[in-house]
């Protein structure tokens, strides 16, 4: 060995282990470094020749890297125990990498892919390969001569890296002895470290040999070091089962707690069977368009948007959403349910879809985020209406409702790839993100493409669904109902159409209990009246007011059992007027008025909403419009408020206070104010302190138990007991 | 004005100490149970309210959780867990049952002082019969690992040897009083052919009208007990495009009973409802 082969830094391979060359002593020995031993050791030249010439030592290229493990792995396993297809491949590749040596070597070749791709055009192809699909790549080519190199020039560095299994392993031997040790000592003793368990390993093995219980020579007549290394012990304590490894660690009841079977949810089959739901913030900002104090006109980001949808998990089938930029709500889950339960004709016309499928069926099942908003008593008593059984999904468990949170990740991919949304967030590895600028869209923009990919979407094949689109599926499901029920086999299968459009009207609503009184019902700052009202005084109605709109309610009398509608009385105010808008505006209004009353000692105000903003249509207008900024003075001979007057949205002769509402909140965006409603912090004295628990002074006794009787009757059951009726009438 | 009496006034609450105190300080304190002496050993609590005493298994603990509201009980929602054991079709079962009248979950706290000493369990249902008779239930399923000479496991149906104990030692107490408590094994109606026959029944009783006129048509024909689903289904002939629907309707009506061991087609046996299975020796 010449003392020029070693450079400083350059590797070599001793005993299977790594060495790298640092410098030559003083006295003339060769200084070696171990990074996996972390130690420096001098060897004697004529030791380091003595193992050369018994082939255990390899001076490997010099390279920027070290050798790649998976080639200091593969050489190790002699090239008579690979498969013979194995054995095919790797000679494949030899073939190749034996003539890129001779021309690499003598430079007309390359290791770019454009040179080592006329190279190979001039290459015989292998002659063991069967198909020209076998033959090496441009690609390939250097990347195999590079491992080729490493490994010393031998076939064995060119065997795939995921061939074990075809050989059989060396310590297949002394595999008893390793995992009679990880059982005994590692598992149970969990402080004890690797090098122990190593040691111990290694004595066994020792002993082992010593009596002769295992081979101690293979078929070449070496000696077999069968101690394995550390990652080989790791590899096998994963092999254990967790039940067993749980059971030694911890005793057999933690265990069996642990990998208690848990049962399998069958797959749902059937259309209409499950429905999941979800509310989804998408990658995509919305704007509002504003004229601001110089007449200027603005684009003014109202922030991104929230997506609620309903998805049929049998057929993947996705119902149509509720976009906006108010957040998950029980107005919001109830209007995306009225949405995908009710014929869509309006929806696929607005988004200018034609010959749509429009399911209108009442699943059985609906899954949801187990959020307060869907524990609510509106959505609940939607539910009870409609007979749906509500799911929950558990905190933290997507996996819950796996249908819907695949399809939100498929919206915001489309819109991610939309010009101007929002990026994913800085990505830390690989490249810079593309820096894009965000550009903001109106809310109709953002609707219409929705729709458009929602529409698409049910028509694009899934492979999950053997290759059919989630309407083919539908379709297909809903005519396997139809033809089972034809057969005497009631498969579930109900209509939305066999509730009255007033049914439905009712159910989709926010709820509530008032009095009656002199001038009808209020709620929250709103009222309502009409002819229903009259001869009622002093009834208790059940409120349902349309989330949608709160112009027309329903009431139900409780004393006369019956139905009737009630009407705002403000129409200017209320007509086409969302809930949470007026919720809103209510928050604006408290605000505003908390501030006059400053200094007062006053808590909570009493607001004269119908004196103050509802009194005079144009004083109303004018006072909600200077809360909304001070910028908006409805002094109608200036030209621009006029402008501003004719530019609102009207319908009918009355302003759309939706849009105002929006506006305002916009307003307070663009001049830096905080809106009410997007207050970073909560105030927890807002109602006069902590709130007192609950307490039951006067329990109810209208749910009687089933089979004792109580006293305190309130009525008196007319058909069965005439003579409870008559001692009744005596004693009055 | 005078004082009425109550059930509050003839059962005063009479709370052992071994009760959680979280259970009743939810309902707002002593003064809103009852207690119900069943015997010297077995004492009831039920809120005066008849509401639930326990607060429904919930998502926070990641569990999947459900709720419906029955046609059964007095219109308070049932909560319970939707794992494919969970408790979610045995409420099903019950609730299309017709030999089980009324049922509600969780409202009875068991206070029991035998002599192991003191313990207490919140039943998972209450049940009331078509019968009259009444029965407590508790909900469980489970696959015990058993570990064989050769060290392998395998896994049999039935309760870890504590539950087992604990159930058995409620069950001998209620038996001594005369009551009836039995362990509804969840995996029985769990059963993929049972989940199929209970969503059809469910789902039939929620979608149709099922009124007097329908009652009387359908008691019309059950004159005999080896009648099929079909030959009942002539009743209803021409009405929807399913006549067999109004069977299953029938069913969840407490009407009839169909057979749930197999699935249901037009020929399941048709009987009339009977004796709850707390009874059926």
């Amino acid at each position: 060995m010449s003392e020029m082969m070693l450079a400083p830094g350059q590797f070599l391979e001793i005993r299977g282990n790594l060495w790298q060359f640092v410098r030559k002593t003083n006295d003339g020995l060769f200084e070696l470094y171990n990074h996996a031993l972390n130690k420096h050791e001098p060897f004697h030249k004529a030791q380091l020749t003595a193992w050369w010439e018994r082939k255990e030592l390899l001076i490997l290229p010099m390279s920027d890297k070290p050798t790649k493990e998976s080639v200091q792995r593969n050489r190790r396993i002699p090239f008579r125990h690979y498969s013979p297809e194995q054995q095919r491949k790797m000679k494949i590749r030899e073939h190749y990498v034996k003539q890129f040596h001779v021309d690499f070597t003598a430079g007309k070749v390359t290791k770019d892919r454009n040179s080592v791709a006329t190279w190979l055009k001039g290459i015989n192809p292998p002659p063991v390969a069967k198909t020209p699909k076998e033959w090496m790549s441009r690609y390939q080519v250097p990347r195999a001569y590079e491992d080729w190199i490493a490994g010393g020039q031998c076939i064995e560095a060119l065997s795939h890296g995921n061939a074990f299994g075809t050989h059989k392993s060396r310590l297949e031997p002394v595999r008893e002895i390793i995992e009679q040790a990880i059982e005994q000592f590692y598992v149970p003793f969990s402080e004890l470290e690797m090098g122990d368990i190593l040691n111990l390993i290694a004595n066994e093995i020792k002993t082992a040999k010593d009596r002769n219980e295992i081979p101690r020579h293979d078929e070449d007549g070496n000696e077999i070091d069968y101690v394995p290394c550390p990652q080989t012990v790791y590899n096998w304590i994963d092999r254990l089962n967790g039940w067993e490894k749980r059971r030694i660690r911890e005793g057999i009841e933690d265990a069996n707690r642990e990998h208690a079977p848990r049962g399998r949810k069958p797959k749902v089959v059937l259309p209409f069977e499950e429905w999941q739901g979800d509310h989804a913030l998408l990658p995509v900002e919305t704007m509002i368009r504003l004229r601001d104090k110089k007449g200027n006109v603005v684009d003014v980001g109202m922030g991104a948007v929230w997506f609620t949808g309903f998805i049929d998990v049998a057929s993947q089938y996705v119902y149509p959403p509720v976009l906006g930029t108010d957040g998950p709500s029980t107005a919001r889950s109830l209007e995306a349910f009225r949405k995908a339960l009710c014929p869509k004709t309006d929806y696929f016309e607005s988004a200018g879809l034609k010959e749509q499928f429009d399911p209108t069926i009442i699943p059985q099942m609906v899954f949801i985020d187990n959020q307060a908003d869907n524990h609510g008593p509106d959505q609940d008593a939607a539910m009870a209406d409609l007979d749906i059984e509500s799911g929950y999904a558990g905190a933290y468990r997507g996996d819950h409702k796996e249908s819907i949170e695949r399809f939100n990740r498929k919206l915001k991919k489309f819109w991610r790839k939309f010009p101007g949304a929002r990026p994913r967030g800085p990505k830390k590895r690989w490249k810079r993100p593309h820096q894009q600028p965000i550009l903001a869209l109106t809310i109709e923009q953002i609707r219409r493409e929705t729709a458009l990919f929602i529409a698409e979407y049910n028509d694009t094949p899934q492979k999950g669904l053997n290759g059919l689109s989630p309407r083919q599926v539908m379709e297909g499901g809903i005519a396997k109902i139809e033809a089972s029920r034809k057969n005497g086999l009631p498969l579930p299968l109900r209509s939305i159409m066999t509730k009255t459009p007033d049914e439905i009207d009712r159910i989709f609503t926010i709820r509530t209990t008032a009095t009656v009184r002199h001038n009808g019902v209020r709620y929250l700052y709103l009222e309502w009246s009409g002819s229903g009202f009259a001869d009622r005084e002093g009834h208790k109605v059940d409120i349902h007011i349309d989330p949608r709109n709160v112009q027309e309610i329903w009431c139900y009398d409780h004393t006369d059992k019956s139905w009737f509608k009630g009407f705002g009385v403000w129409p200017y105010y209320m007509q086409g007027l969302p809930w949470t808008e007026h919720l809103r505006i209510r928050a604006r209004i408290l605000k505003h008025e908390a501030e006059l009353n400053k200094g007062k000692g006053i808590k909570r105000p009493s607001v004269d909403f119908k004196g103050r903003y509802m009194a005079n249509n144009a004083e109303g207008l004018r006072r909600l419009f200077a809360l909304a900024g001070k910028n908006f003075e409805l002094d109608r001979s200036k030209k621009r408020n006029d402008r501003l007057w004719n530019g609102s949205r009207a319908i009918g002769h009355s302003l759309d206070f939706a849009i105002l509402s929006t506006c305002a909140t916009a307003v307070d965006f663009h001049e830096g104010r905080v809106a009410p409603g997007f207050e970073r912090i909560m105030d927890l004295k807002k109602e006069g302190g902590v709130m007192t628990p609950i307490t039951v002074e006067k329990p109810t006794n209208n749910a009687p138990g089933p089979y004792w009787e109580t006293e305190d009757e309130d009525e008196i059951d007319m058909m069965s007991d005439p003579l409870a009726r008559n001692e009744q009438s005596a004693s009055a | 004005m005078y004082h009425v009496i109550t059930d509050a006034d003839r059962y005063p609450a009479d709370i052992g100490s071994i009760i959680p105190r979280s259970m009743i300080n939810d309902a707002g304190g002593t003064k809103n149970f009852i207690t119900i002496k069943l015997s010297d050993e077995v004492k009831l609590h039920r809120r005066a309210d008849f509401g639930r005493v326990r607060r429904p298994v919930n998502g926070r603990r990641g569990f999947k959780t459900s709720k419906f509201h029955s046609l059964k009980g007095d219109g308070k929602p049932l909560v319970m867990s939707e794992s494919w054991v969970g408790e979610r079709w045995m409420n099903g079962y019950f609730e299309i049952c017709p030999s089980i009248s009324m049922f509600w979950d969780q409202r009875f706290i068991v206070e029991i002082h035998d002599n192991a000493g003191a313990c207490w369990s919140v039943p998972d249902t209450f049940l009331k019969g078509n019968d009259g008779s009444f029965a407590f239930s508790e909900g469980k399923t489970c696959l015990v690992l058993s570990v064989l000479p050769d060290g392998s496991g395998k896994l049999v149906h039935g309760l870890p040897a504590t539950t087992h104990a604990k159930h058995l030692r409620i069950q001998n107490a209620f038996e001594r009083a005369g009551h009836t408590y039995h362990v509804f094994d969840q995996a029985w109606s769990a059963h993929p052919i049972r989940v199929a026959n209970i969503k059809m029944v469910l789902s039939a009783v929620r979608a149709l009208p099922f009124g007097h006129a329908e009652r009387l048509t359908i008691e019309r024909v059950l004159t005999r007990n080896d009648l099929t689903v079909g030959e009942c289904a002539r009743a209803f002939e021409g009405r929807g495009d399913c006549p067999e629907e109004w069977v299953c309707a029938a069913m969840g009506r407490g009407l009839l009973e169909i057979d749930i061991d197999r699935p249901i087609d037009r020929a399941s046996r048709v009987s009339r409802p009977s004796a709850p299975f707390w009874r059926a020796k």
